[in-house]
């Protein structure tokens, strides 16, 4: 059941692009103004030669109706009704919001690519530079860094802590090295002045629920949480897409609601982390869907990555299992 | 004797057997339905005569669960069948050096509540223990698991709880808060 809606919902997907400049272009019509404010948030990220605008709410006629028109140095954009809008991190863009009209002012010259997209509904709009637009090169893994992620918000979970030590190779602890790395992650990701936070931020113990509260808190774009592995190979675990059942232990172990939105996602992430993965360390890398309650209850692309506990037992690992890492949340938010 | 004394004695003899009868029933009951049945140790071996069936327990070992069929005492009742299997599951594998369950864990009870959920009282051990991924931990519950419905009839999932209280979690990848069964879908 949840196959066919998924592919119904990907047949609703509505991809129009248009010249903004300088006749005026009209992507969809249809709006019906009036009604009670529909909570919508917005995401803004910068990327190389475009940036990207995202409207995303739980209705989907409401980004069904939404019409997009670029006009000169204006990109308008008219809702069926008024908005709560809800911004994560800055617009980087001369922007206003009147009743139900939403403007965008762009001095340079520049195209739209406009995209309306399901699971969860979405509206969103890339603002092309006009000129650079030819020389642009679509995102590849290789040669991205650190420096090149978007402007997306980051919550690293180092696995176990305090009294729940996991793994043990000598004198490897899992808690200890989950935490190093994700220290390493996080110093990282601020030098480029990205937004980043740790679940724990000492040799803490923190309850399964606990982490995923203080996930959701943070309205994260990506949710990584580290662990090791007693097995040869890679693993990147995405949760399933639903609880096996739904009779009321199903509901109540599945706390889990907020992942369904947002698997896709997940596993767009995982193959972001995976490919790169396998390209520096030459090894397989195991995918696997699980009913892992973390992952599940968070709200955002959500991935749980187990290291090789013979990879993290070499020393010099470290960074350089945390630039890879990075380098595949850039590939993945490149996208 | 007089009347009066007769009917007094009377009476007294009607509550004495009426409050007999209340205990013998509960005795009764509490014995049929299992409630609070408790082991001290794991169970004895089958000595050579006595009466034995055979069960099929799953072991976690090397990434996947093996099956091993064993000779327990025969038992009637839910919980003591239970007892059986979880008191062979914590054993261990046979044919594998280093077995996938914590060592030391000591079964401390087995409870069958009327919503047809078994809870399996372990000893700390069971988490203390605990040395593995996020497979492992999810092999380990889920040996249990097999091993105890697809041997005990009438029961429809399994908790674990550790010395007598439920903890959220065993190796810290999944949550013990709830019963297993919907946790232990398909790995795909």
């Amino acid at each position: 059941m949840l196959k066919l809606v998924m592919a119904l919902a990907a047949l609703v997907i509505l991809s129009v692009s248009g010249t903004g400049h300088p006749a005026e272009t009209k992507i969809q019509t249809g709006a019906a103004p009036g009604g009670p404010a529909t909570d919508v948030s917005l995401r803004f990220s910068r990327h190389e030669g475009f940036s990207r605008i995202v409207f995303e709410t739980t209705d989907e006629a409401f980004i069904r109706n939404s019409n997009v028109t670029a006009e000169k140095n204006l990109i308008k954009i008219l809702f069926p009704t008024s908005l709560n809008l809800k911004a994560r991190g800055n617009v980087d863009l001369e922007t206003s919001l009147k009743g139900n009209l939403y403007t965008i002012t762009v001095n340079n010259p520049f195209k739209i690519k406009v995209l309306k997209l399901s699971s969860p509904p979405r509206l969103s709009i890339d603002v092309i530079a006009a000129a650079k637009e030819e020389g642009r090169k679509p995102v590849t893994v290789e040669g991205r860094g650190p420096d090149i992620i978007p402007n997306i918000r980051v919550v690293l979970d180092p696995g176990h802590g305090g009294y729940e030590v996991g793994l043990v190779s000598g004198d490897l602890r899992e808690k200890d090295f989950t935490f190093s790395l994700a220290r390493s992650m996080e110093a990282a990701l601020i030098k480029k002045n990205r937004t980043v936070f740790l679940t724990r931020k000492a040799d803490q113990f923190l309850s399964i629920t606990d982490r995923a509260i203080f996930a959701n808190q943070k309205s994260p774009d990506v949710f990584i949480s580290i662990h090791l592995s007693s097995a040869n190979d890679f693993v990147i675990y995405t949760p399933a897409a639903e609880p096996a059942s739904q009779d009321s232990a199903g509901e109540l172990y599945g706390l889990m609601s907020r992942q369904r939105l947002y698997t896709e996602k997940s596993k767009a992430l995982a193959e972001g982390l995976g490919n790169v993965l396998k390209e520096e360390f030459k090894r397989d890398i195991i995918f696997r869907k699980m009913e892992l309650p973390l992952l599940a209850s968070v709200g955002a692309a959500s991935v749980m990555v187990e290291l090789p506990i013979a990879v993290a037992s070499d020393q010099s690992s470290k960074t350089k299992i945390a630039e890879i890492l990075l380098k595949g949340i850039a590939s993945y938010a490149g996208q | 004797m007089p009347a009066n004394k007769k009917r007094i004695l009377l009476i007294l003899v009607f509550i004495l057997l009426f409050l007999g009868g209340i205990a013998g029933g509960f005795f009764y009951f509490s014995q049929l339905f299992g409630f609070k049945q408790t082991v001290e140790t794991v169970p004895q071996e089958v000595k050579q005569g006595e009466d034995a069936s055979f069960v099929r327990v799953y072991y976690p070992s090397e990434g996947r669960l093996i099956m091993e069929e064993r000779r327990v005492r025969r038992q009637v009742a839910v919980t003591a069948i239970a007892e059986e299997i979880v008191g062979e599951f914590l054993k261990g594998p046979s044919n594998t050096a280093k077995s996938a369950v914590p060592p030391g864990t000591k079964l401390l009870g087995v409870y069958y509540g009327s919503d047809g959920i078994l809870y399996v009282d372990l000893s700390d051990e069971f988490r203390r223990n605990f040395q593995g991924d996020a497979l492992n931990e999810f092999l380990l519950l889920k040996g249990l698991y097999d091993s105890i419905i697809s041997n005990v009839t009438g029961v429809d999932d399994v908790k674990v709880i550790i010395e007598g209280k439920e903890i959220e979690s065993i190796g810290g990848h999944f949550l013990a808060l709830y019963p297993l069964k919907n946790m232990l879908a398909e790995v795909k």
